[in-house]
């Protein structure tokens, strides 16, 4: 990890990208599959609701309340590709300096590439902690259902969520962490170093501009917009 | 350990918690660099071992022979007693893992309470301690893996060397190069991630009292099973302990 090899950072830059287009995949095939399964459920809802005895119409109901906040809940899982894709363009602007080995660019980018890292890093987090409070609250709610064995019968109910995806959508997210991680062990020696921070950070500021991503980078860096150089 | 100061920005915390992680994913592949050398080795000596006893059992051998078999099976036997090493690292690698998957989890917290929270961590508080003793640790593994894949290499080049056991057996030099470059491969790099954090030694800012370090730093100790690390552990805090006891199979 000692000497800067451009090479090296370009490998790790592609393998990351490789992880953040899978989890961007897994979000938008997760949201197709739960959107068509609540969906189904729904409909059963409906047609059984019509026939049923009056204690299960209730329970019915209850099932469809929570059916439908699924729906509503899974409607931001593909909200959270949005970031994943700035970060694409976070590691292309990281790839361009890199290529640009002689270049100033380079330098004031590979100075601060730790810094660079760890907001990926901050993202990432976000991004997996969004999607986790997502799954974990339909996939509580659908077991409370599940539970009930007349409904779940009635329903022909198994539990919605995907584990196998969530599973690759972790391992994905662990090694793009752990690849930013280890970039941020890079530290290059830069006359210059302490000069570009401002410089560096409007550039990757200005690809994270929602305001989740903005506040994840006021977090790691206090204040940075108001510091004079 | 309420009463310690200390300050650790939502950088380091979000950084540290990271590449914990990513130290302790290297030493999972290492598992399995291992786990692969071990194999290699031991399957081929289990059927040249079967092969000699084999041999050993016909009684139209010339005794000349008979001896040398004998001799090379005697000789198989130790090379799986010697493997034995792989289960020693592996416990001590598991140590590791285990100080640095806490450090993880420490720093995960503090990050995400980012100051708002009443989380109070402890092995954060002597970080780089643990980090110099999981390198001094880490440096000897490297070196009682050496020794031992050596001297298991040296044994079979000797039998190897001895044409009749070698054609008896039809005894081949097989080639665990690549098994012993992975590892060393993947120990080098966990080493120098190690000194780099060491060089950052004082990123953050803790006021402890050495009383509450060293309580701290004992707690961890309880992890060391073996003698051998105990004494790094004693070495590296400057610690006098006589260690009686000689629990681990040593090459």
């Amino acid at each position: 990890m000692a000497a800067l090899n451009t090479q090296d950072i370009k490998a790790i830059l592609d393998e990351i990208d490789r992880n953040l287009e899978q989890m961007m995949n897994i979000l938008q095939t997760e949201e197709q599959a739960l959107n068509k399964s609540f969906g189904n459920y729904l409909a059963r809802i409906r047609q059984k609701s019509a026939v049923a005895e009056p204690d299960l119409v209730r329970k019915l109901e209850g099932a469809r309340v929570v059916f439908q906040r699924g729906l509503d809940a899974i409607k931001s899982v593909p909200e959270l590709a949005e970031p994943l894709r700035n970060l694409l363009q976070v590691n292309k602007m990281v790839r361009l300096a890199v290529q640009d080995y002689e270049g100033n660019t380079f330098v004031k980018i590979s100075a601060y590439i730790g810094a660079i890292a760890n907001i990926c890093l901050g993202q990432l987090k976000y991004i997996r902690m969004r999607y986790e409070a997502i799954l974990v609250g339909i996939r509580e709610e659908i077991r409370a259902l599940w539970m009930d064995r007349e409904l779940s019968r009635a329903l022909r109910l198994i539990l919605s969520v995907n584990q196998m995806q969530f599973k690759k959508f972790t391992l994905a997210f662990q090694r793009a962490e752990v690849l930013y991680a280890d970039i941020s062990l890079i530290v290059i020696q830069s006359a210059n170093a302490g000069f570009h921070q401002r410089i560096v950070l409007r550039m990757v500021s200005n690809r994270l501009p929602s305001a989740e991503e903005q506040n994840i980078i006021h977090t790691l860096f206090p204040g940075w917009e108001e510091k004079e150089d | 350990m309420g009463d310690v100061k200390y300050t650790i920005s939502a950088y380091l915390a979000n950084r540290y918690s990271s590449l914990f992680k990513s130290l302790n994913q290297k030493i999972d592949a290492l598992y399995g660099h291992l786990n692969d050398d071990f194999l290699v080795t031991s399957n081929k000596v289990k059927k040249y071992a079967a092969v000699a006893r084999e041999k050993l059992a016909s009684d139209k051998l010339p005794t000349a022979l008979r001896e040398k078999l004998r001799t090379a099976a005697r000789s198989f036997d130790s090379i799986i007693v010697e493997l034995q090493y792989h289960d020693i690292i592996r416990q001590k690698l598991e140590h590791v893992y285990a100080v640095e998957q806490t450090l993880a989890a420490e720093f995960s917290r503090l990050y995400e309470q980012r100051g708002n929270g009443c989380y109070t961590p402890q092995y954060t508080f002597v970080m780089y301690d643990l980090v110099r003793l999981s390198y001094r640790q880490l440096v000897v593994v490297r070196e009682d893996y050496l020794l031992a894949s050596n001297k298991i290499q040296r044994l079979l080049r000797a039998l190897w060397a001895d044409r009749d056991i070698s054609r008896e057996l039809q005894l081949f030099l097989f080639n665990t190069a690549q098994n012993l470059r992975n590892v060393i491969q993947i120990l080098d790099l966990l080493i120098s991630m190690h000194e780099k954090l060491l060089d950052e030694q004082a990123a953050f800012t803790v006021i402890i009292t050495e009383e509450q370090r060293m309580k701290i730093l004992l707690e961890v100790k309880k992890l060391y099973t073996m003698d051998a690390e105990r004494e790094i552990f004693n070495k590296t805090f400057g610690i006098e302990e006589e260690l009686v006891t000689d629990d681990e199979i040593f090459f």
